[in-house]
């Protein structure tokens, strides 16, 4: 009987099957185990969390590849304020955090940002307490148990105040109290350690009791006791903290020293901190390096109205439908409420994601996003980990205690980088001479551009305004030339075979009538020249009246058609947004008015990319090429380098090196000579172009205009055409509003770059007016550091035949420090 | 006697399956969460060097570098401002 049991089962299988069948799932078991162990598909028993970058985007250098613009990473101290202090001791996180941050953050500091409820360290409680419940949490406090029977042991540092301010024992009619507490007494380890009789080294545990102690006393008989209903009794213990530490989520310390974050993660591990009480997270900001400029414009987030239009396009609907605000919110307002949500998920991602918005920023953007560039890779980096709390350590009290467990990782793809044409150390000594000019003459607006003369590459280009300015201004800003302008006149002229450079002209003494007009023209700077001179002088010493006897022997057609090539009354596609097209009058011209005052720079309007790249083409030889600042794309080693534009040849190479000679002539004895002159500007080949252009009464004084144009922008209104009358006739004396300038070009007798410097002055309100005052000294420094005169602004020694330096070096005083920059200042 | 053999045979796989399975399953943990931990390290070295890679890569001969942070930026330019201006040096 035993046998024939033992050897049939009750199942009827017989006992070697059985033995087979479990041979078999171990053998399967066994085979999972090795595949897992051997490098299969990892199993994962718990939900994989996947933290991803954004994706990488873009890095501006200057021509030598330094970052101008970049995305760096940051690192912000995020906690909740309510969580961590019920889970940790203030004392051992504070003096924790403040040694992992180093010396640049105190303990104090710290308190004050990681606990934002608390003035002067103390929090008071927003609830108001009638007199029975004051009576019964001060009996609490007091006894420091809510055991009727246990021996007192009041609780530090929390106590009972009169919500109307008035001394505890005043009377207590329908008096009532609040909580005010020192969460740094409170949850010391100290005071938890004289009250806890077990754990009394778990802060959980102490703020746990204090909550249920508070609530006995304020709930009495409907308060949940500990033993009770669990999820209860924590909803309950979550109140009274919403109470004692209102504050959930702060940044304790947002951007911080990003080298100090691997002990600041140390700590937060060491002392067993959970991610949502307070952890490291990272984030990216645009950073600038060599200072924010206002070529690199900005990054920045969009307005709700623009991210709503942009959620309505991206579902199809039809522009027209929305284009103005009140078509948009009627359009809204007829949704189904899902639409409407739908919409405004929609909206609210185009608002939180940042992005280029204005200046150079915006060109690289917009060319990358183009589909000539959709082949870069931007692969974001991401980490892909799990999140696990050991049963182990929830049964040891440690529930909060999660591990984070590897599963996968990628870095991010090699950030492209946009190259442009920009000489970081010519841009930032143009920023400064700006500067300079803003201080001194306090314009409305300033900006100079720097252009490598054979290339037409872009140098550098800033600019400086007194107001709110929206755009980018040498692309934006369009204004009057003034005798800069007589460069193309002049230009026109000798290549129409019209005039020489040695024919006579009589420009009078200032003053000069226009033949078969009664036009006057006056000369906007003190004659240098007066009576019979030549046209080279009429062109050096910018006399108004030589121009327009000149001028006016080209017929209008030809002068506006020679305009017109050179790319004036265009959009000079300098990728800017906003960038205007100038102004050039139609035709026909009268002699009496736009004839004769086109001849002297006057009655059209131009950007200073515009005129710049016209005037770079005459002293180029005649050939116009436009303006490049993008030079080339990089990733990953790979080149590829934009295309340059074929030059368009408007004047031959014999006219412009004419024109040469004569602004040659101004930088030596014209009005280019306060600031160029061979003793000013020694060891250059120089030759200059001034322009002091008055605004005329139709115009408005660019200060008076700027301060109207930020005023509507703040106010979110426009000025209309009436409003601009107003402004044509505002307080400020026309008389006294002018547009200064100089062109100047220059290159050292040995040979290399010969560079053109092009500064504009709008509106000065103190100071000289003439442009060789006014922006002739900033461009004379901008051609010095340009040609390698100077350098930071100091003059660049040479070494001597024998290859010596003078024993004056200025890096034997204490300058010479500048060019270490790890010395520290004190050190000077 | 078979039937014995077999039997603590296949005990004896049991335990050692089971042994090894948590041997590896422990090391499974502690590598990841070794790795974890060196991950976030990983992440805050980097961002401590994209920051101090841009200050460097961005360097101009002569020119103290400026911070990286807008807010600090301006604070330097204004030392600066003050220096050249109570030296007499540029800034």
């Amino acid at each position: 009987m035993i046998r024939g049991a033992v050897s049939e089962s009750a199942s009827g299988l017989r006992p070697a099957s059985a033995y087979f069948v479990v041979a078999a799932v171990l053998s399967v078991v066994a085979g999972w185990v090795a595949w897992i162990a051997l490098g299969g598909e990892p199993w994962s028993g718990f939900r994989p969390v996947r933290e991803e970058d954004p994706p990488p985007e873009y890095t501006i250098c200057d021509r030598a590849g330094r970052p101008m613009a970049a995305f760096v990473q940051r690192m912000d101290l995020a906690l909740s304020p309510r969580s961590l202090w019920q889970a940790h001791t203030p004392e051992t996180i504070l003096v924790g955090l403040a040694q992992a941050l180093g010396a640049s953050t105190s303990a104090q500091q710290l308190l004050e940002r990681m606990m934002p409820d608390a003035k002067n360290g103390v929090v008071r409680a927003p609830w108001k307490l009638d007199a029975v419940q004051a009576r019964a949490l001060d009996l609490y406090l007091q006894r420091g148990s809510s055991d009727p029977e246990a021996t007192p042991n009041p609780i530090r540092g929390m106590w009972l105040e009169r919500t109307d301010g008035k001394a505890a024992r005043a009377a207590l009619d329908g008096a009532t109290f609040r909580v005010a507490w020192q969460p740094t007494v409170v949850l010391s380890a100290e005071v938890r350690e004289s009250h806890l009789k077990r754990q009394a080294k778990n802060p959980l545990r102490w703020s746990r009791e204090l909550a249920d102690g508070i609530a006995l006393a304020l709930y009495a008989d409907q308060a949940v006791r500990p033993g009770d209903d669990e999820k209860l009794l924590e909803r309950q213990r979550a109140r009274i903290w919403e109470g004692l530490m209102p504050t959930r989520f702060v940044f304790a310390m947002p951007d911080f020293d990003a080298t100090r974050a691997p002990e600041v993660w140390g700590l937060l591990n060491d002392q067993h901190v959970a991610a949502h009480q307070m952890s490291i997270q990272r984030g990216r900001n645009r950073r600038y390096p060599l200072g924010t400029m206002r070529l690199l414009g900005g990054w920045g987030f969009i307005d709700r109205s623009e991210g709503e239009r942009r959620a309505l396009a991206s579902f199809g609907v039809d522009p027209l439908v929305i284009a103005t605000a009140e078509q948009r919110a009627g359009f809204v307002a007829a949704l189904s409420t899902g639409d409407r949500k739908r919409l405004d998920t929609a909206t609210w991602k185009e608002l939180s994601e940042p992005e280029a918005i204005v200046g150079l920023e915006l060109v690289c953007d917009r060319l990358l996003r183009s589909d000539a560039w959709k082949s870069l890779e931007r692969e974001p980096a991401y980490y892909e980990f799990n999140r696990h709390r050991p049963i182990r350590q929830v049964a040891r009290g440690q529930g909060s205690q999660a591990r984070s467990y590897y599963l996968d990782s990628q870095p991010a793809s090699d950030t492209p980088r946009v190259v442009t044409t920009i000489d970081a150390r010519l841009q930032l000594e143009v920023g400064r001479q700006l500067d300079r000019v803003m201080e001194n003459f306090k314009p409305a607006l300033t900006m100079a551009i720097v252009i490598d003369v054979e290339s037409g590459d872009v140098l550098a280009v800033d600019s400086r305004e007194a107001y709110a300015f929206s755009g980018f201004a040498p692309a934006t800003h369009s204004f009057t030339p003034g005798s800069t302008g007589k460069v193309l006149v002049m230009a026109t002229a000798l290549e129409a075979g019209v005039v020489r450079p040695t024919d006579i002209f009589d420009v009078g003494h200032g003053e000069y009538r226009v033949p078969n007009t009664g036009r006057v023209i006056h000369e906007a700077e003190r004659p240098g020249r007066s009576g019979r001179i030549s046209a080279s002088e009429c062109l050096a010493f910018s006399l108004n009246a030589g121009l327009v006897q000149i001028g006016l022997r080209v017929a209008p057609e030809v002068l506006r058609g020679t305009m017109r090539k050179l790319h004036y009354a265009e959009l000079p596609r300098s990728g800017f947004p906003g960038e205007r097209p100038g102004m050039l009058a139609p035709l026909p011209w009268k002699a009496s008015t736009t004839w004769s005052s086109v001849c002297f720079g006057h009655e059209y309007m131009t950007t200073m990319w515009q005129h710049a790249a016209g005037l770079t083409a005459i002293v180029r030889g005649g050939e116009w090429k436009p303006l490049r600042l993008l030079d080339r794309v990089e990733q990953n080693g790979t080149v590829w380098t934009l295309p340059r534009a074929e030059g368009e040849r408007v004047f031959s190479e014999a006219t412009c090196q004419t024109v040469r000679e004569m602004m040659m002539l101004g930088a030596r004895e014209g009005t280019g000579s306060p600031v160029a002159s061979p003793a000013k500007l020694p060891g250059a080949i120089v030759g200059t172009k001034t322009g002091t252009a008055q605004k005329v009464s139709t115009e408005i004084c660019l200060h008076v205009e700027l301060q109207d144009q930020a005023n509507h922008a703040r106010n979110g209104t426009t000025c209309s055409r009436a409003c601009r009358a107003k402004l044509v006739h505002a307080s400020r004396n026309h008389r006294d509003c002018y547009t200064s300038s100089i062109v100047m070009f220059g290159r050292l007798p040995e040979g290399g770059r010969e560079v053109l410097v092009y500064v504009v002055v709008d509106d000065r309100s103190v100071g000289e007016r003439y442009g060789s005052r006014t922006a002739g000294p900033a461009a004379a420094a901008i051609l010095k550091e340009a040609l390698g005169l100077t350098s930071n602004n100091e003059p660049v020694v040479r070494l001597d035949a024998n290859g010596f330096v003078p024993s004056n070096l200025p890096s034997q005083s204490g300058r010479g420090l500048q060019s270490m920059p790890w010395v520290k200042e004190t050190s000077r | 006697m078979i039937r014995a053999a077999l039997v603590l045979m296949l005990c004896g796989l049991t335990l050692i399956l089971g042994l090894l399975t948590t041997v590896v399953q422990n090391g499974n943990h502690s590598r990841a969460a070794e790795l974890s931990y060196l991950q976030r390290q990983w992440e805050m070295c980097e961002a401590a060097n994209a920051q101090a890679r841009a200050l460097t890569e961005a360097h101009l001969p002569g020119v103290p570098n400026m911070p990286l942070d807008p807010k600090r930026q301006k604070a330097e330019l204004a030392r600066r401002k003050g220096l050249a201006k109570a030296e007499g040096v540029r800034p």
